[in-house]
């Protein structure tokens, strides 16, 4: 696999992201149909899964490893408070690094790999170049806390849950590159609470219902879902704490540029049990595509065309696309023939 | 819904006359490692049908390598304490879910107050490994109904010392028990529902939350009068027998019902029912609901009438 | 616990509806904490209960509380929380505790309360009205109170801020977030907060 081009491109300034045709080829698409409505669509992370997707492996690498790294690295740089772990949680971050670092290098062996002995662990990353040996459960013999350690090498944004009185609660995490929610905020509250601005899906149950099915999770029977929404430029960092910096590029959109700088948002989102200490982690990978990049494929382009020209106000309100949804949606219609949708497919499909 | 793990039988142990202890092996990949008050369920092949009982697992959570289980002999059960005890045999393969666990310890306490009735303390002893390692602060309190208690009540009392207390012909008086202990303070009881209920009511009665009461029941399906369940959805008719419960004859056709502890408590198989009167033996629906007769619990709960008609 | 997570109050869903019942749940030990603007709701609720013992500990702030949006001062906290683990010294399972004031001083000491080994349904809540709102600038992370109207400048980075009903229970905060970062000085016109 093609870990990463020569040099590392950039979510901020000038933008230097792009995405090759495989990236494009293998993008997780969101929308199963032409109506886009909030269901509980939580399935099993059946693993392996189809070649060459990114639900093959259990965590997803792709060829913008080292650009989301260094983007990180800058992230906490200007923003420590990104990464968090309560006290508690320890246990929780020492099953993260076990569950990571075993994943990497399962999956990735050209990359990476981890030998234990007893507690005695040996660690090697060899696109970041690290290689350390340390004891399993000692934070001592790591050079940061766990799971800030392990945070840094990892591509995409995680949670550890805890969980208790039969809720999850968001009690750790390392949130870079966030859609518009904050982790110095969130942290502590319950499912149902950080959910709390979510239009329309509470009265639905959809909550209700996720969270049910979330804490009855088993060691051995991850689950994933996707989530969508869309950014200007690609902005990996769009959190509320750099909203002032970001927030004007929305008015920015134009029918001449909405190809090039408007970008379709994806998270992967996994949950998946750690053992030991019964935390959930949740992480949320995310993954952006241009739309000149996305219309290359004329179902994906056909059917977003549809949603977004259905989506309901309250979740174009929510999502932030108020002010450029109407641009953003005339210039797709140049791509709907107004035939009968057929099924889309892609590597690794999923309904 | 679960994952599945196929195992061996590596030893089994007579630990009373009534307990023995059998502890698994891998097959292939290792086991899993599982939280403290993790619970397996083990699938058994009595003849044509499959039973499904949940069992603690005993053993130190940081120990991979093994699952360990206690399995008291019932009399008046469905036959899965008499087949593991009659017909396994060391090198047997089983096949057991994925640890799953409704009886992790509440680790924001400050003091856990840990009761037991009988077998009911083997998620306890899974307990004691792990709080010697964070150094938490815990009493045990264990009423043995036979004298015989095997090795288990010389391994408790070398782990827990002075913080082991045990009863043999009297019940402990829970009231005395529960009064007057400090603030952080949660208590655990496993063992028989009327020990439950006993230290429930004790605790409501002196003013102590919810939320700091915490309960694994031990009961699992017990045998009853045969009936039919019908599919409504899919059409479906299955003869449900005496001796297996609703959710085993469930499984058994084909259709996949998530659950979790298998033994009425945590809501997971929840069933709406469309028409027929049900036979409630659970602990999850509450009094309206179950007298709706709209709702079932498969995992333990039956039918009243000849047919139940449920949506699925 | 007062707040009902399946409350059908149209409202976004993190923001607590307060349950606080008319009379005290019965209990035979109560420890009070209350901001001096609740002495008299106090006062009426022990007159009615039927306990042996109740203690009262009240907190200093209120009586000279801030009129403008004001950094909160955590010292005023800090010396309550000592005065507060003295009093839990002698407090054993079975205790209610009852807390009366503010809605970020009702958080503030719900939290600690659970640190300390409290449960959830052994506390309860009771907002005083008109006592405005505590406000998190999610830009420089400080806390502000008491916040009337939206939008509110931050006293701390000075940003203007909407004023949300996004609710953190651990911070006892409402999140502020840039009014005009897409249209800068596009800022709506003040709205009083409910």
């Amino acid at each position: 696999m093609h870990l990463a081009p020569r040099d590392t491109q950039a979510f901020r300034g000038n933008f230097t992201y792009r995405n090759s045709r495989k990236a494009i080829e293998r993008f997780p698409f969101p929308f199963p149909e032409d109506d886009y409505r909030y269901s509980v669509n939580i399935e099993p992370h059946r693993l392996p899964g189809p070649k060459g997707s990114v639900y093959e492996h259990m965590l997803d690498i792709d060829e913008h490893y080292l650009s989301e790294t260094a983007e990180r690295d800058m992230v906490l740089m200007q923003d420590p408070g990104r990464c968090l772990a309560m006290p508690h949680m320890e246990p929780a971050c020492w099953d993260l690094v076990e569950f990571v670092m075993s994943c990497y290098a399962k999956d990735y062996p050209e990359h990476f790999s981890f030998e234990r002995q007893g507690d005695e662990c040996l660690w090697e990353n060899r696109p970041l170049k690290i290689q350390q040996r340390f004891r399993f459960g000692d934070p001592a013999s790591l050079p940061l806390p766990p799971m800030e350690y392990i945070g840094r090498q990892m591509q995409g944004d995680f949670a550890l849950l805890d969980q208790r009185h039969g809720d999850l609660f968001m009690d750790a995490g390392v949130i870079t590159s966030p859609a518009d929610w904050s982790l110095a905020f969130d942290a502590g509250m319950s499912f149902k609470q950080w959910h709390g601005p979510v239009p329309l899906a509470h009265e639905m149950g959809v909550f209700e219902r996720a969270l049910k099915y979330l804490c009855a999770i088993q060691a051995g029977g991850p689950v994933r879902r996707l989530n969508w929404t869309m950014t200007i430029h690609p902005r990996m960092d769009s959190s509320p704490e750099t909203y002032h910096e970001w927030g004007r590029d929305r008015t920015t959109i134009t029918p001449d540029n909405v190809g090039k700088d408007v970008f379709l948002r994806v998270e992967l989102q996994t949950l998946v049990r750690m053992p030991r200490s019964h935390a959930l982690f949740f992480g949320i990978r995310t993954y952006l595509i241009s739309l000149d990049d996305l219309v290359t494929n004329q179902v994906w382009a056909r059917r977003l065309h549809r949603v977004l020209k259905g989506l309901p106000q309250a979740l174009v309100d929510y999502k932030g696309l108020s002010r450029y949804r109407g641009t953003l949606v005339e210039w797709l219609s140049q791509y709907d023939d107004d035939v009968e949708p057929r099924e889309y497919s892609s590597i690794g499909s999923t309904t | 819904m679960s994952a599945s793990l196929s195992v061996r039988v590596a030893s089994i142990e007579t630990i009373t006359p009534v307990i023995k202890q059998f502890t698994l092996a891998s097959t292939g990949t290792p086991l899993p490692p599982f939280s403290p008050g993790s619970h397996i369920v083990v699938t058994l092949p009595i003849r044509e049908r499959m039973c499904r009982n949940a069992y603690s697992l005993l053993g130190d959570p940081a120990d991979n390598g093994l699952y360990h289980i206690a399995v008291r002999r019932q009399d008046a059960s469905r036959g899965g304490s008499r087949y593991l005890h009659e017909e396994v045999k060391v090198g047997d393969r089983l096949t057991v879910s994925s640890p799953a666990n409704l009886f992790l310890p509440s680790w924001e306490a400050r003091h856990h107050l840990l009761i037991a009735g009988g077998i009911g303390m083997t998620p306890f002893m899974s307990y004691l490994h792990e709080f010697r390692r964070r150094g938490v602060s815990y009493e045990l309190h264990c009423a043995f109904r036979d004298s015989a208690t095997g090795d288990y009540r010389a391994w408790l009392e070398q782990q827990a010392g002075q913080r082991l207390y045990c009863y043999e012909s009297e019940r402990p008086d829970f009231t005395r028990l529960l009064a007057e202990k400090p603030l952080g303070t949660h208590v655990y009881v496993c063992g028989p529902d009327a020990m439950l209920q006993a230290v429930i009511a004790a605790a409501r009665d002196l003013g102590w939350g919810s939320g700091r009461v915490h309960y694994e029941a031990f009961a699992g399906p017990q045998p009853g009068r045969p009936f039919v369940a019908r599919l409504a959805r899919s059409g479906g008719e299955i003869a449900v027998e005496g001796e297996s419960s609703l959710l085993e004859a469930l499984e058994a056709y084909g259709v996949e019902v998530p659950n979790l502890c298998r033994g009425g408590v945590c809501g997971q198989c929840r069933t709406v029912v469309v028409e027929g009167q049900v036979e409630h033996r659970d602990s999850f629906l509450d009094d309206s609901e179950k007298q709706r007769h709209r709702a079932i619990m498969p995992c333990v709960s039956r039918a009243q009438s000849d047919t139940l008609i449920l949506d699925l | 616990m007062p707040y009902d997570p399946d409350s059908d109050d149209p409202a976004i869903k993190s923001r607590p509806v307060y349950h606080s019942p008319a009379h005290l749940p019965p209990a035979n030990d109560y420890l009070c904490v209350i901001e001096p603007a609740a002495r008299e709701i106090l006062s009426t609720l022990l007159r009615q209960a039927c306990y042996r013992r109740a203690r009262i500990v009240m907190s200093s702030a209120g009586a000279g509380r801030e009129t403008v949006p004001t950094v909160v001062d955590r010292d005023v906290w800090e010396e309550l929380a000592r005065r507060l683990d003295d009093a839990l010294e002698t407090v054993t399972v079975g205790c209610r505790l009852v807390v009366a004031g503010s809605e970020g001083f009702l958080w503030d000491v719900q939290t600690f309360a659970l640190e300390k080994g409290f449960v959830d349904e052994e506390i309860v809540l009771y907002p005083v009205a008109g006592q405005g709102r505590r406000v998190f600038c999610v830009h420089c992370h400080t806390l502000a109170e008491p916040v009337y109207v939206s939008p509110v400048n931050c006293p701390n980075c000075q940003m203007a801020l909407e004023v949300r009903d996004h609710f953190s229970r651990r911070l006892g905060a409402y999140i502020g977030v840039r009014i005009d970062a897409e249209v800068p000085s596009e800022i709506p016109p003040r709205e009083v907060l409910s």
